[in-house]
Order: C-alpha cells, then sequence, then structure tokens
C-alpha cells in the first residue's frame, strides 16, 4: 500500500475526532450571532445576517460588561501575585544555596497538597472568609486563588530553576549580587519562558474557575464570567441565542490568547508531565 | 472669638453632611424569582415605584434570580453576615430560614389589606418558638388540570359537564392521547421537586378526600390504607400506559409549558394556577399562541371517592425582610407597599392569578377577563383545601418529603419502582422519621 | 588565601589590599530563605493547611449556621452515619469513582492512537493538535451550556448525528434517562482532557531518541510492534502520571454536573462534591459539620486510592516527583 494512500485513511479517524471536538464550539458560535427566533426555526443555519449587534446587547444590557471586568480583575492580579511569590519560591527550593534540612520534606507536603479535593478546603475557607471580612470579595477570591495554583506553580518553576548552571550564579556573585539582585537582575529573567507558561497556564485557571466563585460570591455586581452563565443558564434558558452569545464573551480571551500563544501553552503543560 | 469660628465650621459641617445623607438616601436590595414572567415583574416594579415615590431619595435596585439558585446564595450569604440583600422572595421551598430567623417579624405591616389566611399561612414558630407573621404571601396558588381543547376535540374526548372525569374516563381519555402519539401530561421535572406530584396528589384527594390528605401528609394515616394502595396501583397504570414524555425528565418547568401550548405535544397539563404569569405573555417572551385554546378541568374522580369537587390551593411568592439588614425600617416599608387592594386587582389582572392580598373583583380591569370568568365558571362549586402540593413540604418531616419526592417525582413517572414498592418505601420512611 | 575561601564560600579571595573586605558569609542565608519562601509558605499555611485542620475539627462538630456558626461538639457522630445510613453519600462515591475509573480507561488509549497519528506525520499535524487542545481552555459553565444543547432530545446534535446515519432509533434523552446521563457527562470530559492528554503523549514521544525507533526499524519489526514493544513501555512514566491526575480529576468532579444535571436525574449523577455542597448550603439541616466530615472521609479515599493506585501501576519503582 502506497504511503499516499496509507495517510490519507489515517486522515479518516483525524477528521472524525476534529469534527467532533470542533464541532460543538463552532455550532455555538453560529447560534451567537443569531436570534433566538431564528435558531428555533433552524437550529443549525448559518448566521446569515450576523447579528454582530448581539455581542453589543449582551455588553451593555446582560450585564457582561460588569462581570468581564470583575473577571479581567481577579485573573489579572491573582496571575500577578502568584507569579511573583511563585517564581521567587520556585527559586528558593531550588538552589542548593537555600537548602537546609527540612526544605525538601516540606516542599513534597506543598506538592502533595495538589491531590487535596478542593472539598477538604472550602467549606472551612467559606468560614474563615467570613470571619476575616473577605467573603463575597474580589480580594477573598483572588488570595484563596493564589493558595490553591501555587504548589503545582512552584513545581513548575522550581524544575525550571534547578537546572540553571551553577556558574552563572557564581559569575554574578563575584559582581556582588545580593540574594535579591540576583533574583531579580538575572535569574527571573533568564525564566521568562517556563514564567511566561506558568503565567498563562494560570491565567485561564482563574479566568475559568467557577466552585470557589459560586460559593464565596453572592452579589452580582462582583460575579465572575463563569458564574453570571451558570446564573443566565437557569434565567434565561429559553433565550438560546443571547446566551451562545454570552458564552462567547466569556470564552474568547482565553481562546484568543491560546492562538497566539499556543507554544508556550504546550511547553507549560508538558514540562509538568512529561517523565522522561 | 475663636468659640464661635469653631462653633460656625461644625454647623456648616453638619449641615453639609445632614444634607448629603438626606440627598443620598438609602439604596434597598430586592433579589426576586420570577425573571421570566413578565406579568409578575411588572407588578413588582409598580410596588417599587410606588415606593420610590412615597420614600423620595431612596432608591430599589431589584434583581431577579431562579430560584434554585437564589435559595442557597441567600443561605450562604445569611451565614455569612453579609451579602445578603433587604427583602427578598420567600417560598415554602425554604421552610428552615423560618426558625433560623432569617425573615423579619412583619406584624407592623397593613394586615387589615390582606387575607386572613395569607397572614396565618406565614404565621408561623421562629426563632425561640416566637409566633409571628414572617411574609407577606403576594402568590397564591390553586392546582390545576388544564387541557388543550383542540387536541381533545380531535381526539374525540369529550369533557363532561361538571368538568371532572370519572376514574374510567380519565384512564380512557390518557389512553386516547398516548396511541395518537401524544403524552396526556406536559410534565417535566428536570429543575423542580414536585411537578410529578400533581397528578397522584390529585388522584388522592378525590379519593380520600381533605381532612384524610392532611393526616396522610402529617403522618398519621399509613400508606398502606386499602385506598392509598388503590390510588398508587391506577396511577401506575396510567405511567405504564405512556401517560409522560419520554423528555420529562430533562424537561424544565419553562420547557414543560412550551411543551404544552407551542409544541402542543401533549393534551393536559397539570400545573399550579400561576400558569397564568407564564402563558399570557408575547409569544417571542415564551408565552401561548394566540389560537392556542385553553381549557380547565377539575380533578378526576376516583370511584367511591370522599372528595370529589375538592382542589388543593396555597400560597406561593412571597416577600420578606432580613431583620440583620442595614435599612430595615424602609424595607419593612417596601413589603408594606403590596399591601394594597389596588396592588391586589393589578396582580389578578395582570397574571390570572390569585392572591393572598384583598382584592376588589369588579374593579379588576384586565386583558384576560375571560380567561379569569373560564376559571370562575369551572370552580363555581370547587370546595378548596387548604393545602397545596407544592406546600405538603411544611407540613412533612423533611426526610419524609425527600422520600415522597425521590418516589412520586422520579421513581414512580419513570418506572423504576412499582406502585407497591412505591407504597413500602413511604410506610418505611412514615414509621422511621415519626 | 583569606577566612573566606577556607570556608569554602562561593566567594573568590580579594584580589588585592584595600577592596572591600567580605564579611562571612553565613552557612544557611535564612534572611534570604524567608524572603523567598515565606510568602508562599504563608499563603500555603494560611488557606490550605489551616482550613484543612478546621475542616478536621468542623467534621466533629455541629456547626450552627443559623447561630453564627457555633459549635456544638457530637464526636464520630457525624462519621457514623455517613458510613452506615447515608445512601446518597454511597450512591455519589460509586458515581465519582465509576466516572474516575472509566473517564482514564476512555480517554488514555483514545489519546495515545490521536498521538500516534499525528506523530505519524500527516499534513497540518500542528492545525488538529491546537484544535484539539481548545476543549479544555473553556471553563466548565460554558462547556455545561454547549454540551446542554447537544444533548437535547430533539435538536441537539448527538441524536441529530445518530438520526443522520440511520441511528435514530438509538436517539435517547440522554440527560433524562438515570442510566445513561452518568456515562454522557464522562463522554463530555473525555471531549475536554483527550486534547490535553494527547499532546502531552505527542510531546513526550518526540522526547524518544530517534536511535531506538531506528534501531528496532532496523531488526525488522513493524509500525505495531514498533507501538507496543518499544515506544509504549518508553511512555510509561508519563502515562501514569496521566492517569493518577485523570483519576484524582474526576473524582473531585463538581462543576460539570452543577451547571448540567445537578446531579438527577434520581442521583444518577451525583457526586460527592456536589452532595457536599447541597448538605452545605440546600438541606434542612443547617449544619456544615455533617459536610465536613464528608470531606474528610472523601479526602482520606482519594489519598489512599491514589497511592494504591500508583503503587499499581508502577509496580516496584517509588513514586518520584
Amino acid at each position: 500500500m502506497s504511503t499516499r494512500l496509507k495517510k490519507s485513511i489515517l486522515m479518516i479517524p483525524v477528521l472524525i475526532y476534529t469534527a467532533f471536538s470542533a464541532g460543538p464550539f463552532l455550532w455555538t458560535a453560529t447560534m451567537s450571532l443569531r436570534t433566538t427566533d431564528e435558531i428555533y426555526k433552524s437550529h443549525y443555519g448559518l448566521p446569515i445576517p450576523a447579528h454582530w449587534g448581539k455581542f453589543y446587547t449582551a455588553w451593555t444590557e446582560f450585564g457582561y460588561s460588569t462581570y468581564f471586568r470583575n473577571s479581567a480583575i481577579v485573573a489579572g492580579t491573582a496571575v500577578l501575585i502568584i507569579t511573583l511569590v511563585g517564581a521567587m519560591a520556585g527559586y528558593g527550593f531550588a538552589r542548593k544555596r537555600f537548602a537546609f534540612r527540612f526544605r525538601e520534606g516540606l516542599f513534597l507536603m506543598l506538592f502533595l497538597s495538589v491531590m487535596f479535593p478542593p472539598q477538604i478546603m472550602i467549606l472551612s475557607l467559606f468560614q474563615i472568609l467570613i470571619k476575616y471580612g473577605l467573603f463575597n470579595t474580589l480580594t477573598g477570591l483572588i488570595l484563596v486563588y493564589v493558595a490553591t495554583e501555587l504548589p503545582i506553580t512552584i513545581y513548575l518553576l522550581r524544575a525550571f530553576f534547578a537546572q540553571i548552571p551553577q556558574e552563572l550564579e557564581e559569575a554574578a556573585r563575584i559582581d556582588g549580587c545580593t540574594d535579591w539582585s540576583m533574583f531579580w537582575r538575572v535569574m527571573f529573567p533568564m525564566a521568562r519562558p517556563a514564567v511566561a507558561t506558568t503565567f498563562i497556564l494560570n491565567f485561564i485557571y482563574f479566568w475559568n474557575e467557577f466552585l470557589y466563585a459560586v460559593i464565596f460570591i453572592t452579589k452580582q455586581s462582583i460575579r465572575t464570567l463563569p458564574l453570571a452563565i451558570q446564573f443566565l443558564v437557569s434565567d434565561q434558558y429559553q433565550d438560546i441565542g443571547m446566551l451562545a452569545t454570552g458564552l462567547m464573551i466569556a470564552s474568547l480571551p482565553v481562546l484568543i490568547l491560546y492562538l497566539f500563544l499556543s507554544d508556550w501553552f504546550v511547553k507549560g503543560m508538558t514540562a509538568g508531565a512529561v517523565k522522561g | 472669638m475663636r468659640w464661635k469660628a469653631r462653633g460656625l465650621v461644625m454647623a456648616m459641617f453638619a449641615l453639609i453632611v445632614g444634607l448629603n445623607t438626606a440627598a443620598y438616601g438609602v439604596e434597598l436590595q430586592w433579589w426576586s424569582h420570577w425573571a421570566i414572567e413578565d406579568n409578575k415583574k411588572f407588578v413588582l416594579f409598580e410596588v417599587k415605584k410606588r415606593f420610590e415615590a412615597k420614600n423620595p431619595g431612596n432608591t430599589v435596585n431589584l434583581t431577579f434570580y431562579e430560584k434554585a439558585n437564589m435559595f442557597p446564595t441567600l443561605r450562604a450569604a445569611f451565614t455569612a453576615g453579609s451579602g445578603f440583600p433587604d427583602v427578598f422572595y420567600y417560598e415554602a421551598d425554604v421552610p428552615e430560614f423560618i426558625p433560623a430567623g432569617w425573615l423579619a417579624d412583619l406584624s407592623s405591616i397593613r394586615w387589615e389589606n390582606v387575607e386572613p389566611s395569607a397572614k396565618a399561612f406565614w404565621t408561623r414558630p421562629g426563632p425561640g418558638g416566637k409566633m409571628a407573621p414572617w411574609a407577606l404571601a403576594v402568590e397564591s396558588a390553586s392546582d390545576e388540570l388544564y387541557y388543550n381543547k383542540k387536541l381533545f376535540r380531535q381526539l374525540g374526548v369529550t369533557v363532561p359537564a361538571n368538568g371532572a372525569f370519572t376514574q374510567d374516563q380519565f384512564k380512557d381519555a390518557i389512553g386516547k392521547c398516548t396511541k395518537a402519539g401524544y403524552a396526556a401530561f406536559a410534565t417535566g421535572t428536570s429543575d423542580r421537586e414536585y411537578p410529578g406530584l400533581y397528578i397522584p396528589s390529585m388522584l388522592l384527594l378525590t379519593k380520600l378526600g381533605g381532612e384524610d390528605v392532611k393526616r396522610l401528609v402529617k403522618g398519621e394515616l399509613s400508606w398502606k390504607d386499602p385506598r392509598v394502595v388503590e390510588v398508587f396501583r391506577y396511577y401506575r397504570e396510567l405511567v405504564d400506559m405512556g401517560a409522560y414524555s419520554k423528555v420529562m425528565t430533562s424537561m424544565t418547568l419553562a420547557e414543560s409549558h412550551r411543551y404544552f401550548h407551542t409544541e402542543q405535544k401533549a393534551c393536559m397539563f397539570p400545573v399550579g394556577s400561576w400558569y397564568t404569569g407564564r402563558a399570557f405573555v408575547p409569544v417571542e417572551k415564551g408565552g401561548q399562541p394566540k389560537e392556542f385554546e385553553l381549557g380547565l378541568l377539575n380533578y378526576p374522580v376516583m370511584n367511591n371517592g370522599k372528595g370529589a369537587g375538592q382542589k388543593y390551593i396555597g400560597y406561593g411568592g412571597s416577600f420578606a425582610v432580613a431583620p440583620k439588614g442595614p435599612n430595615v425600617a424602609l424595607a419593612t416599608a417596601l413589603v408594606n407597599t403590596f399591601a394594597d387592594v389596588e396592588i391586589g386587582n393589578l396582580w389578578t389582572g395582570k397574571t390570572g392569578i390569585q392572591t393572598g392580598i384583598k382584592t376588589d373583583v369588579p374593579k379588576i380591569d384586565s386583558p384576560i377577563k375571560w380567561y379569569i370568568e373560564m376559571f370562575h365558571q369551572v370552580n363555581q362549586n370547587t370546595k378548596w383545601q387548604d393545602i397545596a402540593v407544592q406546600n405538603f413540604k411544611l407540613n412533612m418531616k423533611s426526610e419524609m418529603w425527600e422520600v415522597w419526592v425521590s418516589v412520586l417525582n422520579q421513581g414512580l413517572p419513570n418506572k423504576l419502582v412499582s406502585a407497591d414498592e412505591a407504597i413500602e418505601k413511604l410506610e418505611a420512611a412514615r414509621l422511621k422519621f415519626k | 588565601m583569606d577566612a573566606n575561601t577556607l570556608r569554602g564560600s562561593d566567594a573568590l579571595p580579594t584580589p588585592f589590599v584595600g577592596a572591600e573586605i567580605r564579611t562571612p558569609r553565613p552557612r544557611r542565608p535564612w534572611g534570604s530563605i524567608a524572603m523567598f519562601l515565606g510568602p508562599a509558605l504563608c499563603f500555603y499555611f494560611a488557606f490550605i493547611i489551616y482550613p484543612v485542620l478546621v475542616t478536621f475539627y468542623n467534621s466533629f462538630h455541629i456547626l450552627r449556621q443559623d447561630l453564627g456558626l457555633t459549635y456544638q461538639f457530637v464526636g464520630l457522630q457525624h462519621f457514623i452515619e455517613i458510613l452506615t445510613s447515608d445512601e446518597v453519600f454511597w450512591r455519589a462515591a460509586r458515581n465519582s469513582l465509576t466516572w474516575a475509573v472509566v473517564a482514564p480507561c476512555i480517554d488514555m488509549p483514545l489519546a495515545l492512537t490521536l498521538a500516534f497519528l499525528l506523530h505519524a506525520k500527516l499534513p497540518l499535524a500542528k492545525f488538529f493538535r491546537t484544535v484539539w487542545f481548545t476543549p479544555l481552555l473553556m471553563s466548565y459553565p460554558v462547556v455545561g451550556v454547549i454540551w446542554l444543547w447537544v444533548y437535547n432530545y430533539d435538536w441537539g446534535m448527538a441524536n441529530l448525528v445518530l438520526r443522520a446515519i440511520g441511528l435514530g432509533s438509538y436517539a435517547e434523552a440522554w440527560l433524562a434517562n438515570p442510566t445513561t446521563a452518568l456515562p454522557a457527562l464522562i463522554l463530555v470530559t473525555t471531549w475536554m482532557f483527550t486534547g490535553f492528554h494527547m499532546v502531552i503523549l505527542l510531546t513526550a514521544i518526540h522526547t524518544i531518541p530517534q536511535e531506538y525507533i531506528e534501531a528496532a526499524w532496523v531488526d525488522g519489526a513493524g509500525p505495531w510492534s514498533r507501538a507496543f514493544r518499544i515506544i509504549i513501555p518508553l511512555l510509561r512514566p508519563t502515562i501514569v502520571n496521566l492517569i493518577i491526575l485523570d483519576f484524582i480529576g474526576k473524582m473531585k468532579q463538581f462543576a460539570l454536573v452543577w451547571v448540567m444535571t445537578r446531579g438527577g436525574p434520581m442521583r444518577g449523577t451525583e457526586t460527592v462534591a456536589t452532595y457536599v455542597i447541597k448538605r452545605a448550603f440546600e438541606w434542612k439541616t443547617l449544619d456544615l459539620g455533617y459536610p465536613s466530615a464528608i470531606a474528610v472521609i472523601w479526602f482520606v479515599i482519594i489519598f489512599g486510592l491514589s497511592f494504591g493506585l500508583t503503587r499499581f501501576l508502577q509496580r516496584k519503582e517509588a513514586l518520584e516527583f
């Protein structure tokens, strides 16, 4: 059998899976540009005419501008904090210079918490946030988000910092670097690829997070996008067209980010899980 | 000199602060259900308008929720002590809120404009056993059985003069529906606990009569009573005939309305009389089409039944005030705005649904007068029992209610349990949770 | 040579008189350690360790929501009740466990197959990789709503496809039927995660030194035995990691169920995670202690099973991080 034919046959399952993978989302994308009436008449029609104005309506009338803003605040702030704190800790756990007796044990403990199901923390976090006045605040949510993703961030960054050769560090030290300036002037800039990948990973996670948000936020004015979607589904389930538009608003930022930076993504996600 | 200057400055300061406070006023937060029920929302916005006119400088921010999302959110907010609204929609779905002390005492509103039974409904033991009226019942609804006149005509089903089928006529009608490919009932159970409870509860009522049904609900009568067993077996026969649609468990309440009046895939629809609040809105908003011929039945009468001509009625959507909020007095005033005969008339006129507020029937001005007349005509001899299917919850122990819902909203209509198994489970629960 | 060098510090000796005299560096720079590790450890202890301890504490009490979260000690009462008379818990546990076991069984072979397909130098590999990865980028509510529409009995894509290829009789109200609801949800998570697994596996395959594969080819091994005898064994650590991550992830599953079925029909899709939240915020008893006890039990189960699974999959190899 010629290679050409072989490859064509192999393409079939690939194409089928692609249809399976992309189909539902593409369908939603077309529905986001049609009105609910049009959809009910023919669920699979093409968006002709394309009602781009629906995005504007969703933004202004259905409150998506507020929810988008809240998601941006939460994801943006959390990702900045976690990158700083995580990079510092990753560096601190990686370099020989900072080793002490319990360091590896501490790191193991930190890493094991990746396995913790959220339920073991969520009800008591509810209690704790109430006690400290952080319930129903974006601040409280940001702090929880940072804490829950720190272990995996530290793990990834530690792996990167560990492989920086000792000589580099020694060379910089000759020039009179303190630990602090060593980190900021030398190490952190070098870690740009790893930092970029954790940045993106965390951003996606924080943008899409739902469980903690649904328990800790009750005020409509500070709802994030995933929460808004859930509430709108039950209220406005009939209005499929507007819901589809809302789904697009909620997903597009991350998707666009991904399309531009897909290589960073892959590098980041594979860094942790690949064992060769 | 210094004293005078200081005094003057302080006076000016006080004046400025005072003016600012008066100018800003308070923004009350009001959470309500009925996000997609425009007729009811109309009444709420009218109340908001009247309140704001009467209390200048204060505004009301009215947000709508689906109650399945609202109640857990309210609960978390009350537990936290923050993030809860001043006024909120309240219903029998969450009876535990009252003894928890999350509703304010509303004794001070104008109860003279409210039906005594409405006040009595929400006068229950609160925190520490204190008795007070905790909420104002705006929506009163009876449990009704609507039907599609056109379908019945097509299928050759005749409704008796008194609007009630006999046991055999009912079975016969259902048979005609299902054989022609329709569902007999447009019930959807995906997002509510009670839609599957209507038919069996109606049959129990006509067989046992109101008094015995109340005893049954309270756990004083055994589920193994031969009359109850007979009803369950008959009901299971109806289920086996295909009385419910295939998509019952995935249909929401809103979709089941559509199923009945727009898609017309079912002959009958057992639902609260608040059906009209959802159906008499413009078609684009999910309302029934102009050509839809709505009919109303009385409950089918079981043989040798004691409850012929009886129907369930109860109170649904009510409003309450959060006692730990910062604006209790103003919030109470907002709820008080409902306690007005004009609002009662507006409610019934707009929605076609009964209300706990007193109404002046001749003065009701309504585009759906035909419905109100049909309703009164069918129900002219109805003996109303003050317990509604949804409100069984207030009289059953919560564990008992769980079993009741799981068996009759899910198990029996999905053919997952037989009639006798259902009886066993219910009786076991009754004895266990006494 | 000065004292610094003798002590083994990493500073070079001062080259000439008058240069800045370095103070002896301590053996461990505790100040710096505290500075770098401090913030992270603060977060960790404040928002992870402390809450876990509080949950354990709560599980031995009734935590009264109506009385401002006051405590009432009840000892092991919750645990006994959960383990002996709580049918819903066992149903939810069964559902979660089923999900956690079945999901890897479906998406790992699928991901492997897809990785091999792309590895076979098909055109547009990068495009396919990009597309297959995207389902993971959407939040659970978004995915949930999209698949609610896909599974719609009358006009959803699932039944449409079935009817189009002549299998219309199999068309179901997928989320309405207690037996098909959970499999339907498992399919959704497969849709989301297979692409992710595939990307990782593909990268792992690329790290295998070319010589191994070429040596097998020279020896006359066909593509099948190359795949099974060489590549897959070399991928084993990665595959094991992915299975465990998948297993843990499905045991925690909450969001998808919450948006699509809320645990119905008839608790057919109830997971332990959704049950805990319902018990905390949608139950007649205004108590946070009982759901805390459920969380504790589940936590122990997940840890136990994860370690057991890891041991089983890695046999004698020790768990490496």
